[in-house]
């Protein structure tokens, strides 16, 4: 891929990767779900997982499954409004490059 | 290498961040190779790229919030927009050609120079001072910080050596039994080797000895003398098994019995040649 993934784009899309699981999601799974969506290498997201943690931003809960405690990650509230502040942010960026792009005049 | 040894050396590499922060990095990396399966082994390996890579990536990540909290004038909770990640991990231009700069750099007086492309932006001062406080520590895209281990390597070099004559009565034991033991095992085998060559020499003659009892003398004789060289000959290559196996599995258990009680001694040493 051309463009970068900059710190907070990451994590929005970490955010919202882990918030279309209700009951929660793991790192495995995670990472594999961004990856539909942009290229990161394996060892990207620990540090990211990490800090959105230390932020609040998510929460952890531990599950048995198959004979072994599996870490689950969930969004809290903050995260949440972490989130939407994001999709926002986004949709205002995007939207401008996009017509920027297209050849459009910028509102 | 297989995941156990990545993740062997990926604890000796973590050997200096917190105990918490260890067990976390280890545990998660666990869970990830448990939940890839083992179909999926090879190629998480694959793109994992090393241990030292993935410790580098967890440390760059400690050191940035360490920067963060020392610099106070960070005063949002932004953090790494100098940076972005790639598909090859975490990567920040700015830092990659000098880091000697960089470290120069990493003294909050230094940063307000350096600050440039955040001026504009009041919000975006915050960050690049504490990518500034945090800037020492980037260079891990070259493994390790090189002068920082320069700084070192004189009062490491001194202790080790004071450490090493104070300790010298033990490991000089050590060392000795050590040598002992190989010299002591080297010397069994060329024994058993000496036995088995001696027992077919033995079977030789005895055979010899019973084929011309059935020329001159009475076939009972001969059969006695066939039927102890074959016992004879059979003692003989159970030596030969017994020596083979000593040289194929004995001498490999103990060099690895000796590795083993070398990392006992001097824990994570090997990694810093």
């Amino acid at each position: 891929m051309v463009f970068n993934t900059g710190a907070a784009l990451l994590d929005a899309i970490v955010l919202a990767v882990v918030s279309k699981e209700k009951e929660g999601t793991y790192g495995y799974k995670i990472t594999q779900d961004v990856r539909q969506a942009i290229e990161v290498s394996e060892s990207t997201l620990y540090p990211v997982l990490r800090r959105l943690l230390k932020d609040g931003c998510l929460e952890v809960y531990d599950m048995e499954c198959g004979g072994r405690n599996r870490r689950y990650y969930k969004i809290t509230d903050r995260g949440g409004a972490q989130l939407d502040l994001y999709r926002t942010e986004w949709g205002t960026y995007s939207s401008k490059i996009t017509m920027l792009f297209s050849g459009g005049e910028l509102a | 290498m297989r995941k156990d040894e990545f993740m062997r050396q990926l604890e000796t590499l973590l050997a200096d961040i917190s105990e918490e922060e260890r067990r976390e990095a280890l545990s998660y990396y666990w869970s990830y190779f448990e939940d890839a399966g083992e179909e999926n082994e090879e190629r998480i390996l694959r793109e994992l790229e090393s241990p030292d890579k993935v410790a580098a990536t967890i440390k760059a990540d400690l050191r940035m919030e360490q920067g963060k909290e020392d610099g106070a004038y960070a005063d949002n909770g932004a953090y790494a927009e100098g940076g972005s990640y790639t598909e090859h991990g975490y990567e920040d231009s700015r830092f990659q050609d000098s880091r000697q700069e960089m470290e120069v750099n990493a003294s909050p007086a230094g940063n307000r120079e350096w600050n440039q492309e955040g001026r504009g932006a009041a919000g975006n001062q915050g960050w690049n001072q504490e990518r500034g406080g945090a800037a020492g520590s980037q260079g891990w895209n070259r493994e390790r910080s090189r002068s920082k281990s320069d700084e070192n390597s004189t009062l490491k070099i001194i202790l080790l050596t004071v450490i090493a004559v104070l300790t010298s009565p033990i490991w000089m034991s050590v060392l000795g039994s050590i040598i002992g033991l190989i010299v002591g095992a080297i010397g069994l085998v060329i024994g058993f080797i000496g036995v088995a060559v001696g027992l077919y020499v033995t079977g030789g003659v005895l055979f010899g000895i019973g084929i011309g009892q059935f020329v001159v003398g009475s076939i009972g004789a001969g059969f006695g003398f066939l039927g102890a060289a074959m016992l004879v000959w059979v003692v003989a290559v159970l030596m030969t098994v017994l020596c083979v196996w000593i040289c194929g599995k004995g001498v490999p258990l103990l060099c690895n019995g000796v590795r083993c009680l070398w990392k006992k001694i001097f824990p994570g040493k090997e990694r810093t040649v």
